[in-house]
């Protein structure tokens, strides 16, 4: 007893919060309900099974051991229970006293270990001590919180490798395991009927989710959870359901009501995805169209307004299209939108308009000159760039992408007028292509000494020269300088200096978006090193951080597939090469799906 | 050779038959009559134990067994022969630990060790030190205790385990383990020795991974489990992925070692109770929960018996007498069991 | 394995004991199955792959070149594999506008100097023979795209014995192939070194063959102790 007053204040709370009728435990009085026919949810644990205290004599070892530890919490909650199971019951005024020792044994170590998380240490403690004391028991509340945590993680591990009915049996056994407080198990147990196609049941489990547990969030998560399994009615009861029934005080379910228009956009934008790349041509009703139109004005939603601005480019409707990718692309400016919006202007034949909306990213991003090169003949960035006059050889070879010419126009002409930085950036650059990394990084280098001794053209390169400067937000416009290091620093990739590169690049004159990205690269190449020498761990370190600059593309979720795999994660992996295979299917993906699965499921 | 599963289910159904004819309610004690019936059909002249159920061959386990039982049986003879073969055939390792098999053909065929058998015959020592007061098999024993700590006593995941053998358990950070091989009397007696904390330390691990080795409807451990770097513990790939033949001993020793607590003998009355107590099927696949027709033996029942009492399952199960040719394993799992809870008081 | 009950009775002890070394066989075949694919353990053997590439400073190198207009040292680099191995590329220039970088790589394999080094080889960096014809058609063909691809009927001599190549040319230019393996070490190679394999690859324009290889054909060898020329051992 450390720190008696503070205890009493706790116990105090708790007794004033349960009487105010606020909070999950306050809910429990009507004791069991019906998660699913033959499941009981018990918002608060029942009385031990077959041993349930006589009238007028509850329980109190769970009581006086959460006042002995100080949890107040949970103080709170047993002593809502005690009083649920008996109108009459008052906690008892010593709860903070001094106990004399119980004849027999302390229980107190078997609890700290549960409260731990340590069920099996707890179970071996008390085997341990029946040995030596064998007219001792342990308390029924101390068996049933056991048995609680144990059903709780079977549950788990049984709906980790999909033994569904098991979770249904571990959750009918020990109903207490899949109450509120142990949500993830009673969305475990909702998952098991539907993956048993009981799809009734998987509804009701849902619902009593979200009648009956309080917190909004959590009500919220249940929908979306219950959207993979539940038809648009069912998900549209769910929502009325968490939104109105059993509001607990202090909770705004407003977000709950929201949840389900999310959904619905999700569902259209989907739908609109597979109708814009041809799967489903016309799958969307014009009143799917116009809600979904709706609702991405209402919400602002780029995304949703680009993936619009493709389902009307696809269609040629190149006005409409153009509107989407305007409006997505003032409501949150992308190298996305602007591709779009550069591709519809190109299809309204509006040239002019197309380059203005592609200038902010030009040389930026590998979309937006991709897009460019339907606008215009695709131009290099060597000498002719700035001509008025039209495309000059280099710019046409670079637009056939003969790189092998690329390098006898640059050839002859610095044997007839000398090299210049611009040239040879260019040189670097076609080399790069040309699979001669060593030379590239010579060219780069040479171009920036060339650049160095070019005072005329300043920072700006030959290439890059005579636009306006970036507007603020957008991303920093390399100089000549950054755009050589950069080079090097491809170069030096593909030679597969990696060590040198690393202990470079925090010194080098790049954009931190140059940066970013050449860091990326050298993570990924890092992280097929560890793989290949078996550092699994290191894999999956150097991909994480790989991740906080920039997507992870496929072949790298195979390899995060792999490792996670090696690591005998075999549920993660296999959930992470179903994603992969969830978005493009193909030999590589369904090889770790089917892999993983067979071992998971020792398929073999 | 092969067992038509028409044969099979014929064959417990005669047990089930057998079982069910009264007079055969009380396990047969193990005294100076069972010793000698069971010498005579295992044990031969130059001490080795015939596993008759695997064409004549003879292992550390075996051995261990019948010194125990001719310890218990208080035949000193028979004890001096069995451990003076063990000696000469077995203990060529070099390293004070018994290879484990051995055939009448090619002697020994596969020199890694198996770390139960290593320890019954430790216990079986100790305890004939202790009867006959003979101070040579004290120190026989003490040399295999120490050779089993310093090369079958690992630290994984915060706790003290046995390794089935030194060879080939190890699968990159995560180890390969059997339950069955936690003797808990053995280790227990280990633990009483000089220096013997560490097999203290096992037994406080074995109740651990019981109670986290628990698989399927019945929550059964299995006959081969992994325990990886964060304590986790599986199935193991590469065996039968089921609770059989070498994990229905885990009630045995628990038992044996004085353990009451219902909960860790709760799954095997399960398996019982739902059989009914007759016809028991003697493998039980993990996690799936399927049977196999092949029924548990009359050892395998006497476990089963022994476990119920102290489930709380009261008298479940009855077991047949032991058959004219009763097989190796299953005799000795019966007179086992019979020691067992005679040290408990339950029988006489 | 035998896991059938044997001797009509339904209920053995086979299954268990059999089972036990089954366990055992499976396990160290399931070790050596898996430590050569994807489905791996982590094996202790980080010292056994190699380096990064890191660059080094053509003086650096265990060979000296010929002075050569054509092909100079644009770079060149270096890497590790265990303690046994040391791998260099030697990049040269390419006066051609086709693909692929002109090179010289040389793989050292020196003897290992521990008994614990002899124990733990890590694989060797270069296979041999050091071609059949299946690998050099599916070399020449990566290298080579798109060129007639000749294989040389008679092996040429450098200072270090004879050794073999291939041509490769289009209209414009021509490409040349050759590999040497020098494990003479009876007579050439000093004790602490197993073996030296060089693979040059060159492209230049026009069709003199011969000037193509003259870098290959003048290099000498200078590692720490000196290996000997093919020709100075005529003199021996």
């Amino acid at each position: 007893m450390t720190r008696p007053v503070l205890l009493s204040a706790l116990l105090l709370a708790g007794i004033a919060a349960t009487g105010a009728g606020n909070g999950a435990w306050a809910q429990s009085s009507g004791g069991a309900r019906a998660l699913a026919p033959g499941v009981k949810v018990e918002v608060a644990p029942a009385p031990g099974s077959g041993s349930a205290p006589a009238a007028g004599k509850v329980d109190e070892t769970a009581l006086r051991y959460y006042a002995r530890i100080g949890d107040g919490e949970r103080l709170e909650a047993e002593i809502a229970r005690l009083r649920a199971l008996d109108p009459g019951w008052e906690p008892p005024k010593d709860l903070f006293a001094p106990q004399p020792t119980t004849p027999g044994v302390d229980e107190t170590p078997f609890w700290n270990l549960l409260s731990a998380g340590k069920v099996a240490e707890a179970r071996a403690a008390i085997a341990e001590q029946r040995r030596k004391s064998p007219s001792w028991q342990p308390s029924d509340k101390l068996l049933q919180e056991l048995d609680t945590a144990e059903s709780a993680g079977r549950i788990r591990s049984a709906s980790d490798t999909r033994r569904w009915q098991e979770v249904v049996d571990a959750a009918a056994a020990h109903p207490e395991a899949v109450a509120c407080n142990r949500l993830d198990n009673a969305w475990r147990l909702a998952e098991a009927y539907a993956e048993l196609k009981q799809a009734d049941r998987a509804f009701d489990t849902y619902r009593t989710i979200v009648s009956t547990c309080p917190k909004a969030k959590e009500r919220r998560d249940t929908i979306f959870k219950a959207s993979r399994y539940l038809s648009p009615d069912q998900l549209r009861e769910l929502t009325a359901l968490g939104a109105t029934a059993n509001p607990a005080k202090g909770e705004d379910y407003s977000t709950v009501r929201t949840a389900e228009a999310e959904l619905e956009t999700g569902r259209l934008l989907e739908r609109l995805g597979a109708a814009s790349s041809g799967a489903k041509p016309g799958a969307l009703s014009a009143a799917d169209l116009s809600r979904i139109q709706g609702i991405v004005r209402d919400k602002q939603d780029a995304d949703g307004a680009i993936a619009l601005g493709w389902y009307f480019q696809k269609q040629k409707n190149f006005a409409e299209a153009q509107s989407w990718f305007s409006q997505a692309n003032g409501w949150a400016p992308s190298d996305k939108s602007a591709e779009g919006l550069v591709l519809a202007y190109n299809g309204l034949g509006e040239k002019a308009q197309a380059r203005a909306a592609a200038a902010p990213w030009k040389g930026k991003s590998s979309r937006i000159d991709q897009a460019l090169k339907a606008v215009d003949p695709p131009r290099g960035a060597g000498g002719g760039r700035s001509g008025p006059q039209g495309p000059s050889e280099l710019d046409r070879a670079l637009a056939r992408q003969d790189f092998a010419e690329c390098l006898s126009i640059i050839r002859s002409s610095i044997a007839k007028s000398g090299p210049t930085a611009a040239l040879l950036q260019q040189r670097g650059w076609c080399l790069l292509e040309m699979k001669r990394p060593s030379e590239a990084e010579a060219a780069f280098a040479e171009a920036q000494a060339m650049a160095a001794r070019e005072p005329a053209k300043g920072g700006q390169s030959a290439g890059a020269g005579g636009r306006t400067p970036a507007a603020a937000g957008l991303p920093q416009k390399a100089t000549a300088a950054q755009e050589n290091a950069y080079g090097q620093a491809v170069a030096r990739l593909a030679t597969g200096d990696t060590v040198g590169l690393t202990r470079d690049l925090p010194r080098a004159n790049m954009t931190p978006a140059q940066k970013a990205e050449i860091r990326a690269s050298l993570m990924a190449t890092e992280a097929n090193r560890a793989l290949e020498d078996k550092r699994y761990n290191d894999v999956l370190r150097l991909l994480d951080a790989r991740k906080e600059l920039t997507p992870e593309p496929r072949n790298l979720g195979i390899l995060r597939g792999w490792a996670l795999y090696n690591l005998m994660r075999f549920d993660e992996a296999y959930a992470q090469f179903k994603s992969v295979d969830d978005r493009l299917s193909t030999e590589e993906s369904r090889e770790g799906v089917t892999i993983t699965w067979k071992t998971i499921y020792h398929d073999w | 050779m092969t067992v038509s599963r028409r044969d099979l289910l014929i064959g417990s159904a005669a047990l089930g038959l057998a079982a069910a004819l009264p007079g055969n309610l009380r396990a047969a004690p193990f005294d100076g009559a069972a010793w000698r019936r069971y010498a005579e059909r295992f044990l031969l002249p130059e001490g080795r134990i015939v596993d008759t159920g695997n064409k004549g061959i003879s292992h550390s386990e075996g051995q261990g067994y019948g010194m125990l039982l001719a310890v218990a049986a208080g035949d000193r003879a028979a004890f001096d022969r069995l451990w003076g073969w063990t000696q000469r055939m077995l203990m060529v390792r070099g390293d004070g630990l018994a290879a484990w098999r051995w055939t009448p053909d090619g002697g020994v065929t596969d020199r890694n060790n198996a770390s139960d058998g290593d320890m019954l015959i430790a216990w079986a020592l100790l305890r004939a030190a202790e009867v006959w007061q003979t101070e040579a098999y004290r120190t026989a024993a003490a040399g295999i205790v120490k050779a089993l700590a310093s090369g079958l006593l690992v630290e994984q995941a915060g706790l003290t385990v046995l390794l089935p053998g030194r060879d080939g358990f190890r699968k990159g950070e995560t180890l390969v383990l059997n339950p069955s091989y936690w003797i808990f009397p053995a280790i227990r007696a280990f633990a009483a020795l000089p220096g013997g904390e560490r097999w203290g330390k096992l037994s406080d691990a074995g109740l651990v991974l019981l109670s986290k080795a628990r698989f399927g409807g019945f929550q059964l451990p299995p006959d081969w489990m992994t325990l990886d770097a964060a304590g986790t513990v599986g199935i193991a790939d590469g065996f039968k992925k089921q609770y059989g033949y070498d994990a229905v001993r885990v009630p045995l020793y628990l038992a044996w070692d004085g353990y009451r607590d219902p909960y860790y003998f709760r799954p095997f009355a399960d398996l019982v109770a739902k059989f009914g107590g007759t016809a028991v099927p003697a493998t039980v696949s993990l996690p799936g929960g399927t049977t196999t027709q092949v029924a548990a033996s009359v050892g395998m029942l006497a476990v089963y018996r022994l476990a119920c009492r102290l489930a709380g399952a009261g008298d479940a199960v009855t077991v047949p007498p032991l058959a004219p040719d009763e097989d190796y394993y299953s005799t000795t799992l019966a007179h086992l069991s019979a020691l067992a809870a005679q040290s408990l008081g339950i029988d006489p | 394995m035998p896991e059938t009950p044997i001797s009509g009775s339904p209920i053995s002890g086979t299954a268990r004991i059999g089972r036990r070394r089954a366990a055992l066989l499976s396990v160290l075949a399931a070790t050596t199955l898996l430590t050569s694919g994807c489905a791996g353990w982590v094996r202790d053997n980080l010292t056994q792959s190699p380096t990064p590439w890191r660059r080094v400073q053509p003086a650096a190198l265990p060979v000296t070149l010929p002075d050569s207009r054509d092909f100079p040292i644009v770079a060149a680099r270096m890497r590790d594999t265990g303690a046994v191995y040391k791998s260099y590329i030697v990049v040269l220039g390419n006066p051609t506008v086709l693909p692929g970088e002109n090179r010289l790589t040389i793989d050292v394999q020196t003897l290992p100097d521990s008994l614990f080094g002899a124990l733990v080889q890590p694989p060797r960096v270069f296979p041999v023979p050091l071609y059949t014809m299946e690998t050099l058609l599916a070399t020449t063909k990566r290298e080579f795209p798109e060129m007639t691809v000749k294989v040389a009927d008679a092996a040429r001599r450098n200072r270090y014995g004879d050794y073999d190549y291939v041509t490769a040319q289009d209209g414009v230019n021509s490409c040349v192939l050759a590999w040497q393996l020098i494990t003479d070490h009876k007579r050439m190679l000093p004790e602490r070194i197993e073996a030296v394999r060089l693979e040059y690859r060159a492209c230049g324009v026009g069709s003199n063959i011969r000037a193509m290889l003259a870098p290959f054909d003048g290099l000498s060898l200078t590692l720490p102790e000196t290996v000997l020329e093919a020709q100075d051992l005529g003199g021996m």
